[in-house]
């Protein structure tokens, strides 16, 4: 469980309480309302706040910019996410695991093309599928939906169900709720806009 | 060490497909190089060239680089998945050194042809200065600690720095304060003196850059 108590960062959220148990979290808010630096600060990038948040030490968080070049292949990224987490045989790692979800024929066939002529969906998928491959116990998704299709929608929306079936808590923020219909259980945290 | 190869991997096969990165920081010196044909009497008035090379190399890649990945918050998933920021700076370091001498290997082989020195001699000496200009990369990373100024902005105003600076190294006398002329002079620095200097200059160097490297933060300072 990861526990917000008294949370506040600067005068755009003030005094956040949540308590989000291991399962589907969505958090709601308008633009502007602070839904990403929530997400900054709970997985400990940004420590500028006031208050407390704990059970937050196993956790990884795909947000919407990565330093990566286009110019790269799929593999390249699957490698270097791995080689960080420490996971060898990463080929046979990843293709297990796009086997599980019936993506085995996709990624084969992408996985020696640049990044650059992927779609923008299939893209996020490569990020998605490649973070959801490490081991936590909390996974961070910002706007994981947007500019993916029907099909990679269902897909991510499987694999959230997936995450918690394992007993792994999920947070994402998100403008699309359509999604959302396909996930077992969904916890909704709104946020309010301080600023108003 | 496992994680310094995998960014150092990653820079690498950046590099590899970013061809004007590969070469701008070896056209002006070559530029310079021809132009001042008539000045270069000894391998040693090279270490200018050398040192303008080294110094592009570092502020660019290292302390701009990660002034503008901060400000983007291009890390923040990978240091969520491993907080690395010593890691990702040594990497750095490793990238541009690399860098440093593949473009010592070109232009030394151009300078060996035009002036017919000796190419070994050229490449012990223009080693040794990247190996005493470490302390520089470390200086460099100091630039992630501005944060009035955003990262394009801090990359305009080091390239006006590094042309103006070059430029006046051929056309005055006042070089004293001359950044490129101090890192190029380390070749014939040999008195007590200069070692003194040389030493307390890089502890302090070091100092600010591991301080910086403490402060560093993958979010950005100029958006939410």
């Amino acid at each position: 469980m990861i526990n917000i108590k008294n949370f506040t960062y600067k005068d755009l959220l003030v005094n956040v309480n949540m308590t989000l148990n291991k399962e589907f979290n969505y958090i709601h808010g308008a633009n502007g309302t602070g839904k990403s630096t929530l997400l900054d600060c709970i997985s400990n990038l940004n420590q500028k706040y006031t208050g407390e948040i704990s059970g937050n030490n196993s956790l990884v968080y795909l947000n919407q910019n990565l330093y990566f070049s286009y110019k790269l292949k799929f593999k390249d990224f699957v490698e270097f996410i791995f080689s960080l987490e420490g996971i060898k045989n990463y080929k046979t790692v990843y293709f297990k695991y796009a086997e599980k979800y019936g993506l085995l024929e996709e990624f084969s066939k992408n996985w020696n093309k640049r990044i650059g002529v992927l779609s923008g969906g299939e893209r996020k998928k490569l990020y998605f599928s490649t973070i959801c491959c490490l081991d936590r116990d909390w996974y961070l998704f910002d706007e994981p939906f947007s500019g993916v299709d029907t099909s990679g929608k269902e897909y991510m929306s499987n694999q959230f169900n997936n995450l918690v079936a394992m007993d792994k808590g999920v947070i994402i923020t998100t403008h699309e709720t359509e999604p959302l219909n396909n996930i077992s259980f969904v916890k909704k945290h709104i946020l309010e806009d301080s600023q108003h | 060490m496992r994680v310094v190869i995998a960014y150092y991997k990653l820079n690498l096969k950046m590099l590899r497909n970013e061809i004007f990165t590969l070469i701008w920081s070896l056209l002006l010196p070559v530029i310079f190089l021809i132009l001042n044909f008539n000045k270069i009497h000894s391998f040693y008035d090279l270490r200018f060239f050398w040192a303008f090379i080294i110094l592009s190399c570092f502020i660019y890649g290292i302390g701009v680089h990660a002034a503008k990945l901060r400000n983007e918050g291009l890390l923040k998933t990978y240091f969520s998945i491993k907080e690395s920021r010593y890691e990702f700076f040594f990497s750095n370091i490793l990238t541009q050194i690399t860098l440093i001498f593949f473009n010592f290997l070109l232009f030394n082989i151009a300078a060996s042809i035009i002036f017919q020195f000796n190419i070994f001699q050229l490449i012990y000496e223009s080693t040794l200065l990247i190996v005493f200009s470490i302390p520089i990369a470390f200086l460099s990373f100091t630039l992630t600690l501005i944060t009035k100024i955003n990262a394009t902005d801090i990359n305009t105003i080091v390239s006006i720095f590094m042309l103006v600076s070059f430029i006046a190294l051929f056309s005055t006398d006042y070089n004293h304060f001359n950044l490129i002329r101090i890192v190029g002079d380390i070749l014939i620095d040999n008195t007590l003196k200069d070692y003194s200097l040389y030493l307390i200059v890089s502890i302090c160097s070091i100092i600010l850059g591991l301080f910086s490297l403490k402060r560093y933060s993958v979010i950005s300072l100029e958006s939410r």
